[in-house]
């Protein structure tokens, strides 16, 4: 809008070099915060942890290790992980991934500056409670 | 809505083609449809522990709290036990209160706070000197 006003007053007003406008930079920042999230799961339970993005970014959060697991040879060694924004007694994850620890990141995305979090779930498949570890990287 | 557009659009430019000393157009303050909000959360505050429940506001704005019943496990109502009661925001996996109250129960607000645009969360705290689990009720309302 402002370039509309700007367009069409040029004939009333000598424009001057300050009359330029930028807009502002989209260019997502890359992470530069890391932050590990430890803690105990247990079978069915969620847990979930708060962070804050300085400025619009990339968020890199990484189901790094499940430890002291019990789990079954049929059923998979798998975790339910997404991020979101915190609500309530919880976190209310914009999207979920179901992934396996390991190399990362298993979720990769823009964030806007604010305070988000990351929620894991057990699925069902532990018989008993292990120690997790998850890397957030973010602006 | 397309014509009020077209309406504040006509009228902005025609304000900067004003020739007058006015030469600086303003833009219009994004006008946010913000509602009062009332939320209750209830739970269980153990001996030196913090309990807290998220929300968000929309735009900077204030907000209140009550604590409204403070009850022992076996049902007793302890109006004389004070506790925190805080507004801050969620951080790892707790709340960081940035303004509070220790206080008893009461059905009048005892917190009044100014949020920012954003996360939030009402926390329920042991101050020091609880030795009982006790049994909470907050009634806090926001604009969202």
């Amino acid at each position: 809008m402002s370039v509309v006003t700007s367009a069409a007053c040029t004939g009333d007003r000598k424009a001057s070099t300050t009359d330029t406008l930028t807009s502002p930079s989209l260019s997502p920042a890359d992470p530069i915060v890391t932050e590990t999230f430890t803690g105990t799961l247990r079978p069915n339970a969620t847990v979930f942890y708060a962070f804050t993005v300085a400025t619009y970014g990339t968020v890199n959060i990484t189901l790094d290790e499940v430890t002291g697991v019990q789990v079954s040879e049929d059923v998979p060694f798998e975790f339910e992980i997404g991020p979101g924004v915190p609500r309530g007694t919880g976190c209310s994850p914009n999207s979920v991934l179901v992934v396996a620890p390991g190399e990362g990141p298993h979720s990769s995305g823009v964030f806007d500056a604010g305070i988000w979090c990351v929620r894991l779930r057990e699925l069902g498949n532990m018989s008993g409670p292990a120690r997790f570890r998850i890397t957030i990287a973010h602006p | 809505m397309m014509r009020l557009l077209l309406t504040v659009t006509v009228l902005l430019v025609a304000s900067a083609c004003n020739n007058d000393a006015q030469t600086t157009a303003t833009s219009p303050s994004p006008v946010v449809q913000a509602t009062l909000q009332t939320e209750f959360y209830a739970d269980t505050l153990q001996p030196g522990d913090l309990r807290f429940y998220s929300f968000s506001v929309p735009s900077d704005s204030t907000a209140s709290a009550m604590l409204g019943s403070i009850v022992r496990l076996d049902g007793r109502v302890d109006a004389s036990q004070r506790i925190g009661l805080g507004f801050g925001y969620p951080s790892g996996t707790t709340c960081t209160v940035t303004q509070w109250v220790v206080t008893t129960s009461g059905l009048t607000a005892q917190l009044k706070g100014w949020l920012t645009k954003g996360v939030h969360c009402v926390a329920i705290y042991d101050p020091g000197g609880m030795t009982v689990p006790l049994n909470f009720a907050v009634r806090f309302e926001h604009f969202f």
